[in-house]
């Protein structure tokens, strides 16, 4: 396969990759608003560990996303 | 394996309850608290939660490890997959394995996070009027049932499978006068206690239910 074609390749796998990492962010987005959601209807006394496991779930998908993307760029 | 089922009518009212929370007093944790400090919406003046329940531990942490057994094996499928496309290219497989890498790390992460709090957010409540369930099918969908006590019909309990045996949990299923008909716990530690409780606390309000139309 020449150049351009393999390049071509290269950058729909590097697509598809921060495609991945996109959904992740989406799906870490929703898990912190489910758990806003359950905050409002119940008072637990656990509340505060489990908002910082779920924010840092939320903030290591936005690392992922742009970590991918800055690899995307780089290769 | 042989499924055993135990369906019963309330015990003498209050009294077997009160000594079956004695007894799970001393056997708290995170599956199991009594008297929890937890308030929710709508809820009553006089109203107090007796029980949080969630299901044992054990399935949390066996679904967790077939999480990361699943995204290793992942990882070296997808891996091995590429590298085949790559090398047939003559592209440099060392970035595609690191990124690959991050993603595989980030994924595992976020499902592990989301089998938690689908486990720590799926639970049943008892309260001295009513019982509750909270069931997180998704973090897009989720449904809360809740029961009064007086409309408890029966509590069926089943222990299914080589696995409940062992670990001596088992399923509540309550039958309700209500809309939602039958409310089901899954994996549930010391079932019978729980079901003993529920049938007593249903007994003790139907029958203040009673006194109070009696007297009016």
């Amino acid at each position: 396969m020449n150049q351009v074609g393999a390049g071509i390749v290269a950058n729909i796998v590097d697509f598809l990759f921060i495609v991945v990492s996109v959904l992740y962010l989406g799906g870490s987005v929703m898990t912190y608003l489910r758990y806003q959601n359950v905050k409002k209807t119940f008072n637990f006394k656990e509340k505060n560990i489990i908002e910082q496991v779920v924010l840092m779930n939320l903030i290591l998908s936005v690392v992922v996303v742009v970590l991918e993307v800055i690899l995307a760029l780089v290769s | 394996m042989g499924q055993q089922s135990n369906s019963t009518s309330a015990s003498p009212v209050g009294f077997s309850a009160l000594q079956a929370l004695r007894s799970l007093k001393s056997k708290q944790n995170a599956c199991l608290r009594v008297l929890p400090d937890v308030h929710f919406n709508g809820m009553e003046q006089n109203e107090k939660v007796v029980l949080l329940i969630r299901s044992n531990k054990l399935f949390l942490v066996i679904k967790m490890i077939l999480t990361v057994i699943t995204a290793i094996m992942a990882y070296f499928l997808f891996g091995y997959a590429l590298s085949l496309l790559y090398r047939s290219m003559g592209l440099s497989v060392s970035m595609m394995y690191l990124k690959l890498l991050i993603i595989t790390i980030g994924g595992t992460l976020f499902m592990l996070v989301t089998d938690f709090i689908r486990w720590y957010f799926n639970l049943f409540l008892i309260s001295t009027n009513r019982i509750l369930d909270l069931d997180l099918y998704t973090m897009a969908a989720a449904s809360w049932t809740t029961a009064r006590l007086e409309n408890i019909e029966d509590v069926e309990v089943k222990n299914k499978g080589f696995i409940q045996m062992l670990l001596g949990v088992g399923d509540v299923y309550i039958q309700t006068a209500g809309k939602e008909a039958k409310i089901e716990l899954r994996n549930i530690n010391y079932p019978l206690e729980i079901q003993d409780i529920i049938m007593d606390f249903s007994e003790m309000r139907k029958q203040q239910s009673k006194f109070r139309v009696a007297t009016q």
